[in-house]
């Protein structure tokens, strides 16, 4: 069996090859049927031309000899001019009937053309003195007519069948060497450097300006699949990656949250014990911001666009950072980086958030490196009138009061001495971003105590996705649909001041819970997860499914994906930070 | 206010004078439409069997009418005939004569008429310089016969090719029977208005049919060419019609035009040798030597040296290749043969002074005495029909393409003779072959039996001149290429 292109190049040549042979045989036709009829006409009106000159030519040569009665001069002349093979008679007569000269050699057979002239007494000729008549036989003409048109057929056929063989040799050498490298191609199992470069028409001597370009066309064409190739599989791999760190992310922060919530109850843990467990889950929640920070960072780097400054939840952009700086510094075990973010729920600002980072970023290494061996950096977002306050304390060495006022100038740089740092840079572009945000930069430091820096950032409005409490009437029956049942203990945590008003109960399947709601006729309030695990639904299906959004609340770590924000917003459905689960104000109406 | 008309009156008069007087007289002329041309004489009769000179001939044409003309494509066309028949094998001419075809006197033109205007040339004591044309081809008896008013037969001895254009010779006009030069009375697109010994005045002739654009034409008498050169340069003509080759340096050619006008016309040198037997043919032999050497030497753009007696294109082929015999040279040592004067009359429209005195100074080298004179007009003609000269530096022009058209002057019966010599042979010779129909052989016998007679050198070719007609800028002269001479009545203003 033939490769498919073969066959389409070999059905090519022959198409071309086919197509000049059918228009060689047309115009053959066309010279058999259309040539000889224009031929004959244009001769033959040529010819009434030529006849009729050659009648005036000879009624003048004779009007002398004529008028002045030269009769023998003018038979002369007759019998001189009808020599002449195509003339068939001549006759001349004059006005008294007289014949001058009467000559025939006029067969049956002839075909004829009959012209005759007048020659005049006068110049104004009208007295006429004789008639010239001369009769031309066309036979010989139509004969000359006849054999021209067979030569020029000859002609023309013959003319066609070697432009058909030259078409069919040019053909076959071009198809030849094309045919030979598709060959090779067809071959080809994997497109490599080397294949590509064993591309070439140099099969014979003669170059063909247009194969080689096809072939150098082709080889562009492969080349830019290689390229592409290796892109997929780059891409392939990384959004695997991203998949997989996504997902270890979300699967970690549950129980992490209600491992956090139980370490803050568990006040009869002995200190050291309880030092060590928060570090731990501390440790643990800094690797799962940081896989999901490295998504964030690919999808910035990807997309390759300026960003548009949207509202945006500062408190898990800071709590992000927080956890790479102590993955960061990890190893300087002495310094502790804490954050407070109790009073950061619902906080929004329209910020750059990679910019955002990039600042806190720049102040904590600030702050690590003004401590010498031991201390410790808090920090703290808070709302400060129309500003979100983040704050960034720290129990270093502090900044001589000559150097603060400097500090926020371009190459001023204080307390970078041991490191190769000190640009003066950082503060410098920490105080530009700030304000283009809208927003300023204080510096308060005390020498050998401390420095501490707060960012006001102005709060916007905020989007209408964020639940910014929970609503809970008496009597409300509050229901958590969760694969992770860390959330399940969070909520119930959450609800327990609430137990003797507020009933909770918690599903893991989305089955489960719609076997259980189509049987439940209590009002109740749905706090469910967007991803359920291993389950045909997701949470937000089953919402849409049971039409409860209105008394829903989507609770998910996706909540800044843009299709399930759109999904969101077209049925009004609120949503709750995942990790913001702990912080949620919940308010009870009617309640005690 | 009687006064003040008449100044009116009187003022209008004097601006008229004053703007004609501004302009100049050929504008003058042209806004009449008329032209004033200078010949060198006035015919005392138009008769046209007394004419002898071309100029004169060209005057009769302009009021005359033949039966058929030659037109500026030189073909032979109907003018007073409307048709014409050809009978008898050629030997009879039925013309028939065109409807209303009248005198400018009103008269009808009739048969009648055609054959006395021919019958003047036919008449033993006619002066003509063209009757032998006709006589020589016309039967004896009964020549012409009268069929009706408007159509009559002409008889031929034998059927004559060039016979037609024997009758578009201008000398063979239509002419009523008048021998007063005023009363000449023809039937061409001019008439005779005014005409005595200072000028002859042509008006338009309203019973001519064909189509003529001059109203008026004037000839005034100028004998000489200094003369003729003043009245050009005096605006007194705007047109000349003999003027010498050698004063043609001194036309005015910013307001003037010198046509070289193609002929056939020849200028030779023509023995008597009637009056002295010193010419006998080794001295004619010697002379022709000397004098093709003068006009070799004398040549002008309008003379053209030739060595035949015709120019090329009226004989056969056979007659212009012909050897010159050469000249036996003994006879330089012979001077006492030239012990008397001889006597050389020179036409001096052709021959100018400077030919006059190359001659006179390769004679006295040769050591023959001779008494050489340039004559104007009407002593040139005086001298050919007194025949008193020895040697006569003659023009000739030929009527039509044709031997037959330049012989007359050369037979012993002529009226008006060039030179004098034995030409009986010559034109017995001749008769015997013009009745030759075919026209080829017989212009190869004339060749032959001329270029035995040319030998004999009773005339010594000399040129082939061109007419040198003058004539204003703004005038409109046709072509005469084929005509070999202009009609005058042609000429019109641009």
């Amino acid at each position: 069996m033939k490769h498919p292109r073969n066959k389409l190049i070999f059905s090519l040549q022959k198409v071309i090859l086919l197509t000049s042979i059918i228009v060689g045989l047309i115009l053959a036709i066309l010279a058999v049927i259309i040539f000889p009829p224009q031929i004959t006409n244009l001769v033959s009106n040529q010819y009434k031309q030529f006849a009729k000159s050659q009648t005036l030519q000879f009624s003048s040569n004779i009007s002398q000899d004529l008028l002045t009665g030269s009769y023998a001069e003018v038979n002369r002349k007759c019998e001189e001019i009808f020599q002449d093979a195509s003339i068939a008679l001549i006759k001349i007569i004059t006005s008294d009937e007289k014949q001058i000269c009467d000559l025939s050699k006029m067969n049956k057979s002839d075909n004829l053309l009959q012209t005759s002239e007048s020659i005049f007494f006068d110049e104004n000729k009208t007295n006429k003195a004789a008639t010239v008549q001369i009769t031309f036989s066309l036979t010989s003409l139509n004969t000359l007519i006849s054999s021209t048109t067979k030569w020029l057929f000859s002609g023309v056929l013959i003319l066609t069948f070697i432009l058909i063989f030259l078409n069919y040799l040019i053909l076959t050498f071009i198809f030849n060497g094309l045919r030979k490298q598709l060959n090779l191609i067809s071959k080809v199992e994997f497109i490599t450097t080397d294949t590509i470069d064993k591309m070439s028409f140099n099969t014979t001597a003669i170059e063909i300006a247009e194969a080689e370009s096809v072939i150098d066309q082709f080889k562009k064409f492969a080349e830019k699949i290689l390229e592409q190739q290796t892109a997929l599989s780059k891409q392939k791999i990384s959004i695997a990656t991203e998949e997989l760190s996504k997902q270890v992310a979300h699967d970690i922060r549950s129980p992490l949250s209600a491992l956090n919530m139980i370490l803050n109850q568990a006040t009869h843990l002995p200190e050291p014990q309880r030092i060590l467990t928060r570090n731990a889950i501390q440790r643990i929640n800094d690797i799962a911001n940081n896989l999901l920070n490295k998504e964030k960072q690919n999808k910035i780097s990807t997309d390759g666009q300026a960003p548009v400054l949207n509202p945006e939840l500062i408190s898990p952009i800071i709590s992000m950072i927080l956890s790479e700086k102590r993955t960061q510094y990890r190893e300087k075990s002495e310094i502790s980086i804490e954050e407070n973010l109790t009073s950061a729920y619902g906080l929004f600002s329209k910020i750059d958030p990679t910019e955002l980072k990039r600042v806190i970023s720049n102040l904590i290494n600030n702050s690590v490196e003004s401590i010498c061996h031991k201390g410790r950096i808090v920090v703290r977002i808070s709302l400060d009138g129309n500003n979100i306050a983040i704050e960034i304390q720290d129990d270093g060495k502090g900044i001589p009061k000559s150097i603060i006022d400097k500090i926020g100038e371009k190459g001023v740089s204080f307390g970078k001495e041991n490191t190769n740092a000190g640009t003066g840079l950082g503060v410098f572009h920490a105080i530009q971003t700030i304000q283009s945000f809208g927003g300023k930069l204080l510096i308060k430091s005390k020498e050998n105590e401390g420095t501490t820096i707060t960012i006001f950032i102005p709060i916007c409005e905020t989007p209408s996705w964020f639940c910014e409490k929970i609503n809970l009437d008496s009597e409300t029956l509050f229901v958590c649909l969760d694969d992770d049942i860390s959330i399940h203990q969070i909520w119930q945590q959450r609800l327990a001041p609430f137990k003797n008003y507020i009933e909770f109960k918690s599903f893991t399947s989305a089955t489960a819970f719609t076997d259980w709601y189509y049987n439940s006729g209590k009002k109740s309030l749905f706090a469910i997860d967007f991803e359920l695990l291993n389950q045909d639904k997701t949470g937000l299906d089953v919402i849409e499914d049971l039409g409860i959004q209105t008394n829903s609340i989507l609770v998910t770590s996706r909540y800044n994906e843009e299709i399930i924000l759109n999904r969101c917003d077209k049925i009004k459905l609120k949503i709750i930070p995942k990790s913001m689960a702990e912080y949620v104000p919940i308010c009870i109406a009617n309640s005690i | 206010m009687t006064k003040v008309l008449l100044f009116l009156i009187f003022y209008s008069l004097i601006s008229n004078i004053s703007n004609a007087t501004n302009l100049p007289a050929w504008k003058l002329r042209k806004d009449k439409n008329m032209i004033k041309v200078a010949v060198n004489s006035i015919p005392k009769s138009f008769d046209s069997s007394k004419l002898i000179f071309a100029e004169h001939f060209l005057m009769l044409q302009c009021m005359c009418q033949t039966l058929v003309r030659v037109n500026e494509s030189g073909r032979i066309v109907s003018d007073a005939a409307e048709k014409w028949e050809i009978l008898d094998d050629g030997k009879k001419i039925r013309f028939i004569l065109k409807n209303n075809l009248k005198f400018s006197d009103n008269s009808k033109i009739t048969s009648e008429d055609v054959i006395n205007s021919f019958n003047k040339h036919l008449l033993p004591e006619s002066s003509t310089a063209v009757g032998g044309y006709l006589n020589r081809i016309l039967v004896e008896k009964d020549r012409f016969k009268v069929i009706d008013e408007k159509s009559f037969e002409i008889s031929l001895k034998f059927p004559y090719p060039p016979f037609f254009h024997l009758l578009a010779m201008p000398g063979f006009c239509i002419q009523k029977n008048k021998n007063s030069i005023s009363e000449f009375i023809g039937s061409g697109p001019l008439k005779i208005q005014l005409a005595d010994n200072s000028h002859v005045l042509l008006i338009k002739n309203t019973n001519y049919t064909g189509e003529i654009k001059i109203k008026e034409i004037e000839f005034i008498p100028v004998p000489s060419s200094e003369l003729m050169i003043e009245k050009l340069l005096n605006d007194e003509v705007d047109l000349t019609l003999g003027l010498s080759t050698s004063d043609i340096s001194k036309v005015p050619t910013k307001d003037y035009t010198v046509l070289a006008s193609e002929s056939l016309a020849t200028a030779h040198f023509y023995f008597n040798t009637e009056r002295s037997d010193v010419f006998n043919q080794s001295n004619r032999d010697f002379l022709k030597v000397l004098f093709q050497k003068v006009a070799e030497t004398s040549q002008t753009p309008f003379l053209k040296p030739i060595k035949t007696i015709f120019p090329l294109g009226v004989l056969a082929g056979e007659y212009y290749n012909k050897t010159i015999s050469s000249v036996d040279t003994n006879i330089l040592n012979n001077k006492h043969a030239f012990a008397k004067p001889i006597e050389i009359k020179l036409l001096a429209s052709v021959y100018d002074d400077n030919f006059k005195n190359n001659l006179s100074e390769i004679l006295k080298k040769n050591g023959i005495l001779a008494n050489i004179s340039r004559l104007v007009h009407p002593d040139f003609v005086t001298a050919i029909i007194s025949g008193e000269y020895d040697i006569l530096g003659g023009r000739y022009f030929l009527n039509y393409p044709d031997p037959d058209s330049a012989l007359d002057p050369w037979d012993e019966k002529s009226k008006v003779r060039l030179g004098r010599f034995n030409s009986k042979s010559l034109f017995n010779s001749l008769d015997e072959v013009r009745g030759i129909s075919n026209n080829t052989i017989r212009l190869s016998k004339y060749a032959q039996i001329i270029s035995v007679f040319e030998n004999k050198n009773y005339i010594i070719p000399m040129y082939q001149l061109k007419l040198p007609i003058v004539h204003r800028n703004v005038l409109n002269v046709p072509k005469t290429t084929f005509r070999y001479e202009t009609e005058l009545w042609k000429i019109f203003w641009n």
